[in-house]
């Protein structure tokens, strides 16, 4: 783990802590447990024999008060740490606010008002970030792993994410809930940039929204990140309500000798840069 | 006792009833009757769970479907219930006759009464479904309604199943005779039926009373 | 719609396959084609061998309580073979240059059926089987209070496990995990009938894990042996009250979210639907509403499993009963209130993650307690260390490690890191492979002489117990790191490079399990080779503590003689050191077995094909075969002669033949626990002098 944002640090942080907290409750056993089976073995062992001995009020008292203990505190560290890095809560003030839809298999990014994208997401560094998250089909899962944890991304329904970007970065987000045959190429890019060049990035020219939605209603990969058009205003909305305004259906899973399938191959074989003539075994 | 309980071998005659496992004693009559119980529970934790869903869609489901006000009425779900607290009823005299005694005539002609209410519950709530369904208001219409027509469809199937139950011991009764085994199979079928009441109570409840009222 | 249904010819196993030639189908092909020369070979064998009245006879129609345990535990141990395969298949695929040899939907498909098997063939037909054949010998009972709907339940849950073969050859499983979240698994996306596969197999062991739930939890309550209090009890027993508990009231939201599901795929019904007010966060809420418990479903008959072979081979009482049994209680209470841990990224509030997560560290209080009374159970004790002691030690030192990752996933914070990732992968196997996999292995070295009357084999046992102990370190502790590196499950291919060592590292991990297995296979093998050498005709090969080995080995069917009067927790050990080696009938009576029938077998064999029948939508065969299950069930229902009689002179007769085999068996040291001198009844020289 090599956290680039504060949400992302104070998650691995946590994870030392709570791994630090168990070892007085674990490093007993982990080391008693042996140290037992070495010197009370039958056969050469130097531990007394106590056949009768089978209850002790103080080890009682030592074991469930200790392991009640560090549940207790456990358990301020869970309350504590779950409101502070609640995802619903604003990092900073004045987030930037990004719509995201979740489909098969590829993500829609919205700078509502300004501008859509599609598999690619720039941010200024430093700065506070709000993702409003929805999607159609499956469900799934939106995470930018060295930035913050993740949030299911669900279709009828809206999550947040909310997160600080570090600094400039070139990295990689995806769904992590598996939705299907081009799950692994289910992925954008996050491009973590200064703030004149991501007020340059939204000046870029862009394609039109139609062009968008036809294509993304689409259940099939997406070729490369492109920019379009924002929706018009309220759509995201809309589209969270009713998932069928972009997504046209279709299966998810499909016999190998599929078109749709051959396709799917065909976008993870260029994913790999494997041409299609070349066996799979010159890969990378 | 103290000289035989030191020996690990030793015999207890008067606690032997429900070891030797007779089928036909009164011990086991009463442990299958503790197991059904058992299992009721469990089947009370699905409606639990259906109502609970129901809850939700009534919250979440309504989509362009009606709403629970739009649709209900309580003038027939009344009746519907009546019908089936009638039944109930009827089958506590039929198993109270038979811990009585009460001859076989008596124990099948209360419990024919019964069945008979439960056959009225039944038809209404079909009639029901059937009234909903012309207007256009099935199943697939919405959330809600696919968890109205599940709940009451799965009461309603508990029902169906309870009469064709008590049917089938109208006969074991006229070609086994009031065995043990048969009252046993009665008495199954009460808790089966009290259950079932007690179940629509609560769906009568949440969907039509809290239903128009809301 | 065509009488077969949606039945295709490409759902034929080697179609696919001639159709469009690929390792992939290749691999479908091969592992479709062993399921079917496995059935053939299995069909041949019983003809040539003239086996199958036997067979009938004594097994499919049996109701004894020990055999059905014999036949959920082999039910079990076919489908950890096939398990262990498709995981040594995925471990393989990700260390294959992408994009590996498999597509991704075939790789779906093996994580989908590896979970599935592994939970609901492996782990539950362990642990039932396991209890079967155990618990009515520990509590004094002669069978399980209802052994006509134990036979349903069996059969019902081979039912289920037939489907899951039955989906290598015709047809497709489905591809959403073992969990089946909707909408993925929603008619739209999944259309197959994978996952119709996956609600009907588990509808049917479903029902009959509810029914087992229901026949314990009524035989513990109404069968102990007079003067067995509920505090007087073995652990073994209460975990499998606990569990039983567990069973009764956990497997109904399964079937009802499964229900619902059907109805959503076949009926149009919107419970999960996205769209017209469906609503799948109620999908995955009921599930673990019933995914949690399950785990200490699972969980639960290990630690009493533990709880007996631990005082067994540390020769001592064990530590904290008391402490024990209240730990057990509240786990099982607890485990209803904490689901919510599976989907902290659900977008709830923080609040109700916070009570969830602290909730489920809770659990960690009186799970560690458990550890800790093992631990001063083997201090101070005299430690030998049979396979079932081995499994038992690498289970408590493994778990706890488990433990550690367990509470870290409890805090949500760390669960939005970890979550969908193979972190979380290696956790959960962490905990069941050691909690459930090592508990079962223990008990069944341990209680294996009860069923068949002969030891398994030591040498083979132990070389099985480190290949499983390297092979799980080797396997996950890998995952666990690729799992921080922010690698996802689920995932076909990996094409970061840094993962590969890792992964590498894991493949031979896998590997090592599969020798572990293998070693298994082969000491069963070894064991029914020289079972006369290994025979423990005189009962208590071990020393034991509890009830079930003051019997002989085998178990004779009506298992005990006259029911013991119980006055302490452990009453064989107490008789043995008042030097009684058989217990002493003070009378023979006529007692009552129950009489072998078909009835359950042909009920839930009906009752799959019918299942069957609704996954390729034959709605006609699912209805035929419900009306035949009627009709089964009526006829049963007039059957009254469901009893045969065990007289007195036979019983007396079986037990002067067991009284002549204990007296005439010399006594056996400790020393020579696991050499051919073992003919039962060993005890400890030295504590005798």
């Amino acid at each position: 783990m090599s956290p680039l944002g504060p949400i992302a640090a104070a998650e691995k942080s946590h994870m030392i802590v709570f791994f630090l907290w168990m070892l007085p409750v674990c490093l007993p056993i982990l080391i008693g447990l042996p140290w037992i089976l070495i010197k009370y073995r039958r056969k050469g062992g130097t531990g007394a024999y106590h056949p009768e001995w089978s209850h002790s009020t103080l080890a009682e008292a030592v074991i469930w008060g200790g392991s009640s203990v560090a549940v207790v505190i456990l358990g301020v560290l869970v309350w504590m740490n779950t409101i502070s890095e609640d995802p619903y809560k604003h990092t900073g003030a004045n987030p930037i606010k990004v719509q995201v839809v979740g489909s098969e298999w590829k993500w829609m990014f919205i700078y509502p008002g300004k501008m859509a994208s599609v598999n690619k997401v720039v941010l200024p560094e430093n700065t506070p970030v709000e993702f409003d998250i929805t999607a159609t089909g499956a469900m799934q899962s939106f995470w930018i792993p060295r930035l913050a944890g993740q949030i299911y991304a669900m279709p009828g329904m809206q999550t947040k994410m909310n997160m600080t970007t570090g600094e400039l970065a070139q990295l990689e987000g995806f769904n992590s809930q598996f939705n299907g045959a081009a799950f692994p190429l289910d992925k954008f890019e996050v491009d973590v940039v200064t703030k004149a060049q991501y007020d340059a990035f939204l000046q870029e020219p862009r394609k039109p929204w139609a062009d968008l939605l036809t294509q993304f209603k689409k259940v099939a990969t997406w070729d490369g990140p492109q920019i379009f058009d924002a929706p018009p205003k309220g759509w995201w909305d809309k589209a969270s309500m009713n998932p069928d305004l972009a997504n046209e259906g279709g299966a998810a899973i499909l016999p190998d000798a599929a078109p749709e399938q051959k396709k799917i191959d065909d976008a993870i074989r260029n994913e790999l840069h494997i041409s299609q003539n070349q066996s799979q075994g010159d890969a990378q | 006792m103290s000289a035989t309980t030191t020996n690990l071998g030793a015999h207890a005659p008067s606690d032997q009833g429900h070891d030797h496992g007779h089928a036909h004693g009164h011990d086991k009559s009463g442990t299958v009757i503790f197991g059904f119980w058992i299992f009721l529970m469990s089947d009370l934790i699905a409606f639990s769970l259906f109502i609970a869903t129901y809850a939700d869609a009534e919250w979440h489901g309504i989509a362009s479907g009606p709403s629970p006000h739009q649709l209900f009425s309580l003038g027939l779900p009344t009746v519907e219930t009546m019908a089936l607290l009638i039944s109930t009823f009827t089958f506590g005299i039929c198993t109270l006759g038979m811990k009585y005694n009460a001859t076989m005539r008596r124990t099948i002609g209360w419990l024919v009464v019964t069945l008979i209410f439960g056959a009225i519950f039944l038809g209404i709530e079909l009639y029901e479904f059937h009234e909903f369904w012309i207007e256009g208001n099935t199943p697939q219409v919405s959330g809600f309604l696919s968890a109205y027509y599940a709940l009451v469809g799965m009461h309603g199937l508990h029902v169906t199943s309870g009469i064709i139950w008590g049917l089938l011991l109208i006969v074991q009764m006229k070609t086994m005779g009031m065995t043990e085994l048969v009252k046993t199979r009665l008495m199954r079928l009460g808790l089966f039926w009290h259950m079932l009441d007690i179940v629509w109570i609560a769906l009568f409840t949440k969907i039509y009373l809290m239903g128009v009222l809301s | 719609m065509s009488i077969l249904g949606s039945l295709k010819w490409d759902d034929i196993f080697i179609v696919p396959f001639f159709k469009e030639p690929s390792l992939s189908t290749g691999i479908a092909a091969a592992a479709g084609g062993i399921v079917v020369l496995g059935a053939l070979a299995v069909l041949v064998l019983l003809t040539v061998k003239g086996w199958w009245k036997p067979l009938w006879t004594h097994w499919i129609t049996t109701l004894d309580h020990k055999k059905i345990g014999v036949i959920y535990i082999v039910l079990a141990a076919i489908m950890l073979i096939r398990g262990i395969l498709e995981a040594v298949v995925m471990r393989a695929q990700q260390v294959a240059p992408a994009p590996g040899f498999l597509s991704v939907e075939h790789h779906a498909e093996l994580f989908s059926t590896h979970g599935t098997i592994m939970i609901f063939f492996v782990a539950m037909p362990l642990l039932i089987g396991l209890i079967n054949v155990v618990m009515p010998l520990q509590i004094g009972a002669r069978d399980m209070e209802f052994p006509f709907m134990n036979a349903i339940s069996l059969w019902l849950s081979v039912g289920g496990a037939a489907l899951v073969m039955a989906s290598l050859v015709v047809g497709h499983f489905e591809t959403g995990g073992w969990t089946a979240y909707p909408p993925y698994t929603g008619i739209k996306l999944s259309p197959n009938e994978g996952v119709d596969y996956w609600i009907w197999s588990l509808m049917l062991t479903g029902i009959g894990t509810t029914l087992s739930g229901i026949n314990f939890a009524v035989t513990i309550y109404k069968q102990r042996a007079p003067g067995m209090t509920l505090m007087k009890m073995p652990i073994f027993a209460w975990t499998t009250l606990c569990t039983a508990i567990l069973m009764i009231y956990a497997m109904v939201p399964l079937a009802v979210a499964s229900v619902m599901l059907a109805l959503d795929r076949h009926a149009g019904f919107h419970f999960f639907t996205a769209t017209q007010g469906g609503n799948m966060m109620n999908f995955a809420n009921l599930f673990w509403l019933f995914g949690h418990p399950e785990v200490y479903i699972l969980i639960l008959p290990a630690f009493g499993v533990f709880s007996h072979v631990i005082p067994t081979f540390s020769g001592k009482k064990l530590y904290g009963y008391t402490s024990l049994v209240w730990a057990t209680v509240a786990i099982a209470v607890l485990s209803f209130t904490v689901w919510v841990h599976h989907f902290f990224t659900m977008g709830q509030t923080a609040h109700l993650n916070a009570i969830f997560g602290i909730a489920t560290m809770t659990i960690g209080v009186p799970t560690g307690v458990k550890v800790y009374n093992w631990m001063l159970t083997m201090w101070r004790g005299k430690l030998r260390f049979s396979t079932a002691m081995l499994f038992s030690a690498g289970f408590m030192f493994t778990f706890v490690i488990g433990g550690i990752t367990g509470v870290m996933l409890a805090n949500p914070v760390i669960s939005f890191a970890a979550h969908n990732s193979l972190f979380l992968v290696a956790h959960f196997h962490n905990m069941l492979i050691p909690g459930l996999l090592f508990g079962m292995f223990a008990g069944i070295n341990y209680w294996f002489p009860l069923a068949f009357g002969f030891r398994l084999d030591e040498t083979w046992g132990r070389r099985s117990f480190w290949l499983w102990m390297v092979g799980f370190y080797l396997t996950f502790m890998p995952l666990y790191a690729i799992g921080l590196m922010g690698a996802p499950r689920r995932m076909a291919f990996f094409t970061d490079p840094a993962y590969l060592p890792w992964l590498l590292v894991s493949m031979v991990g896998a590997l090592a399990v599969l020798g572990g297995l293998t070693s298994q296979v082969i000491q069963v093998w070894v064991s029914i080779k020289n079972r006369e050498s290994l025979m423990v005709p005189a009962g208590d090969p071990w020393d034991g503590r509890g009830l079930e080995w003051s019997l002989g080995c085998p178990v004779p069917e009506h298992d005990f003689t006259t029911i013991p009067n119980i006055t302490s927790r452990e009453p064989w050990v107490e008789a043995k050191e008042r030097g009684l080696r058989v217990m002493e009938p003070t009378e023979f009576v006529d007692i009552h077995l129950p009489k072998n029938t078909s009835m359950g077998f042909l009920v839930a064999m009906v009752a799959t094909v019918g299942a069957f029948g609704l996954i390729f939508e034959m709605w006609w065969l699912g209805a035929l075969c419900w009306i035949a299950m009627f009709v089964l069930v009526l006829i049963r229902s007039y059957d009254t002669d469901w009893e045969k009689t065990v007289t007195a002179e036979e019983l007396r007769a079986d037990y002067e033949r067991h009284k002549h085999v204990v007296e005439t068996t010399p006594k056996v040291s400790l020393d020579d626990e696991f050499t051919t001198k073992n003919r039962g009844l060993v005890f400890d020289m030295e504590k005798a002098v």
